[in-house]
């Protein structure tokens, strides 16, 4: 899960990845330095709650994926099976072709997952 | 009189002195039994009755102070047998006491490190979450930090899960939603704990807390999280909301600075919880960009396989707009990104 977390990291414009359990416990986590991994932790989770809460009135199911903006840079939020997959990214990164890469790795993090959890 | 008669006479006596020693202003009283207490050798219960005050009476330095030192000696104390403990048997039980002990002696990494050893040694057992709740929950009382308050919501949140009628987990959780200033919701994880341990010195602390706080209208914690951290409630105005026109298919709503419902589509969904959760939802992420480092909240895109939400920051406020149709996500994004017509037919 580290090696996959590092070649993510190694995608042009991304700062830093982690992956926490659904109640928003840290697994894995490769932040920089200046990130702080509880804080990343909570808020991800936060908003994923959140966010949870509207779909589940508006669509009467979870969301897959959420992209948050900031004028700093971006925070994706890619739902694994039980698991939050959090990458932050730089203000820059051009969402539409970054995003595919991200899911690709996402794809295989969800694989490794759910091979550890039958 | 009886055996039972007097020993229930006792227990009654004995709950109605210390249920004086948590009634408003009853600092000086409480400190004073405690340090009787514990001058008599009982200092795990003059420990015990320091916790419940420094819960009734928070913020409240002397006690904090006088809990501590206490603490730290029964840390200190305990340490070496702890550690023999842990290499002998190695339990979750044990590692969390152990951790529980170095966070008293302000060894927080070596708390955490024992803690996550607990939860890989028995990640059903509860008590490795436990220890890390307990440190966060002391650090959002004594820092007002609300990651702390977030975090410990969770663990706390865990363990209770794993171990439905824990006591001290119910008491932790109790607790942090009285901090939260919600006592409806502290007296429903109470319930259990009230029947069984009623004469307990946190129990008691934290009713007599429940009974002086104003009863929370809402039922959605991170909404009591947003207004611990704010200091407001959004207040959505029904009659005073406008009107956004939209197309067919999309529902709108802008919500103001202080979370609050201005306008909404003609279509659009305007229940309570909706509202409640999109205010949330703005609340959350206007906090989370700014607390994690990415600065001002711009836009959000929430996907679902049957629906897709996007949200604008606007000023002060956010606009929403939902479509359930996924493939719509584009138009939906150049309509919201438009001036969608609002200024001249609101």
């Amino acid at each position: 899960m580290k090696r996959l977390l590092e070649q993510l990291n190694s995608t042009p414009g991304v700062m830093g990845s982690m992956v926490m359990t659904d109640d928003g416990i840290p697994v894995v986590s490769l932040l920089g330095d200046e990130m702080n991994e509880e804080c990343v932790a909570a808020f991800s989770s936060t908003v994923r709650l959140a966010a949870n809460r509207n779909a589940e009135q508006l669509d009467n199911q979870h969301p897959y994926e959420l992209v948050i903006e900031a004028e700093l840079g971006n925070l994706l939020l890619i739902h694994l099976d039980g698991s939050l997959l959090a990458v932050m990214t730089h203000a820059g990164l051009e969402l539409n072709t970054g995003l595919l890469e991200i899911r690709s790795l996402a794809r295989r993090l969800r694989e490794i997952l759910t091979i550890r959890t039958p | 009189m009886g055996i039972i008669e007097s020993w229930m006479k006792r227990s009654r006596h004995d709950e109605e002195t210390q249920k004086d020693l948590f009634a408003a202003g009853a600092q000086l009283q409480l400190l004073q039994a405690a340090t009787r207490v514990s001058e008599r050798g009982h200092r795990l219960a003059a420990a015990r009755l320091l916790r419940a005050g420094t819960i009734r009476f928070h913020p409240w330095p002397e006690g904090e102070t006088a809990l501590d030192q206490l603490e730290r000696t029964q840390a200190r104390e305990t340490l070496h047998s702890l550690q023999v403990a842990v290499e002998s048997r190695y339990t979750a039980v044990d590692a969390a006491r152990l951790s529980a002990a170095l966070e008293r002696l302000g060894d927080t990494s070596g708390a955490l490190g024992w803690a996550h050893a607990a939860i890989e040694e028995d990640p059903c057992n509860p008590e490795g979450y436990l220890a890390i709740a307990r440190g966060y929950l002391r650090r959002f009382r004594r820092d007002e930090d609300a990651v702390a308050g977030l975090q410990a919501l969770r663990y706390l949140t865990k363990a209770c899960q794993l171990h439905a009628g824990h006591g001290e987990c119910l008491r932790s959780l109790a607790m942090l939603l009285l901090l939260l200033r919600a006592p409806s919701a502290a007296a429903k994880v109470m319930r259990p704990i009230i029947r069984a341990t009623p004469s307990d010195p946190l129990v008691l602390a934290l009713e007599s807390l429940a009974a002086v706080i104003p009863p929370e209208n809402t039922s959605n914690v991170q909404e009591l999280f947003l207004r611990w951290e704010t200091g407001a409630a959004p207040i959505h105005n029904n009659d005073a909301t406008g009107v956004i026109p939209a197309p067919d298919g999309f529902s709108v709503w802008e919500l103001d600075g202080s979370r609050a419902l201005t306008a909404c589509s003609a279509t659009a969904d305007q229940g309570h919880e909706l509202k409640e959760s999109l205010s949330v939802l703005a609340g959350s992420l206007v906090q989370a960009t700014a607390r994690i480092g990415l600065g001002q909240i711009g836009r959000v895109t929430v996907r679902s396989s049957d629906g897709v939400l996007i949200g604008l920051a606007e000023g002060d406020g956010i606009i929403f707009s939902h479509s359930d149709r996924p493939s719509t996500e584009a138009s939906l994004s150049r309509w919201l990104e438009s001036d969608r017509g609002r200024e001249q037919r609101r």
